[in-house]
């Protein structure tokens, strides 16, 4: 038990100390987001029914964009195209795309 | 004279509605006032969303800044209807109790309170 406690406690902060999530890598979340600008890409472009603007994401807060997709990829956001979209990154995909868009700061 | 005056009153009608179309629906200054406004038992808007949304207290929390209004009322709504799940925003907006619950008023005067600010976020180009 001695010899176990510190050995457990080790553990425990290592765990506490891990990431949440994998770090994104710009580099490779740049091509994986050509496919965002379709709709986001546009000025003024609109979703239809319900008829609202699409979202700004460029220099959005990485974490949030990270959220935001894995919420649409498990239902806690609903959109059917955004859905599709996540579903088909994978979480490392999601870390990278998050990355780049991130780092795409406003002037 | 039938139709002069029904082709003027058509148009009449027809710019009336473009211009509404293009005007923002909320009021800047109330949405201010809401968004920084700290409610009895509860936190104001703007004690995550810094700066008049410019920035977060952290990197969960999403930039406001000069997003498009509309965009922003809808997500508002959902996060009230609960459409939208996040266990802080959805308390935030009443869906949980009903404490401190935005009214539709409030949430287009927000949105467009936010859209008024300079851009924190941008239309992304991809190059």
């Amino acid at each position: 038990m001695r010899r176990l406690l510190p050995a457990l406690t080790g553990t425990v902060l290592a765990l506490a100390m891990a990431p949440a999530h994998a770090a994104g890598n710009a580099e490779n979340g740049k091509p994986l987001a050509y496919t965002c600008s379709g709709c986001h890409g546009i000025p003024e472009y609109r979703n239809a029914y319900p008829s609202y603007h699409v979202p700004k994401i460029a220099g959005q807060n990485e974490a949030y964009l990270v959220n935001a997709l894995k919420a649409y990829k498990n239902g806690d956001r609903q959109h059917p195209t955004m859905t599709a979209q996540a579903s088909s990154f994978s979480d490392q995909d999601i870390a990278d795309i998050a990355a780049y868009l991130a780092a795409q700061k406003a002037k | 004279m039938r139709l002069p005056t029904l082709a003027i009153a058509s148009l009449a009608l027809f710019a009336g509605t473009v211009l509404a179309v293009g005007a923002p629906k909320g009021d800047i200054a109330a949405g201010k006032a809401r968004f920084e406004a700290t409610p009895e038992g509860g936190q104001s808007c703007a004690s995550c969303h810094l700066d008049g949304g410019a920035k977060g207290i952290d990197g969960n929390t999403p930039l406001l800044a000069g997003q498009y209004a509309d965009y922003l009322e809808k997500a508002l709504k959902d996060y009230r209807s609960g459409a939208r799940v996040n266990v802080l925003m959805n308390a935030q907006v009443g869906a949980v109790d009903g404490t401190n619950k935005l009214t539709d008023a409030d949430i287009q005067n927000i949105a467009a309170y936010l859209a008024s600010q300079p851009e924190a976020v941008k239309v992304y180009r991809s190059r």
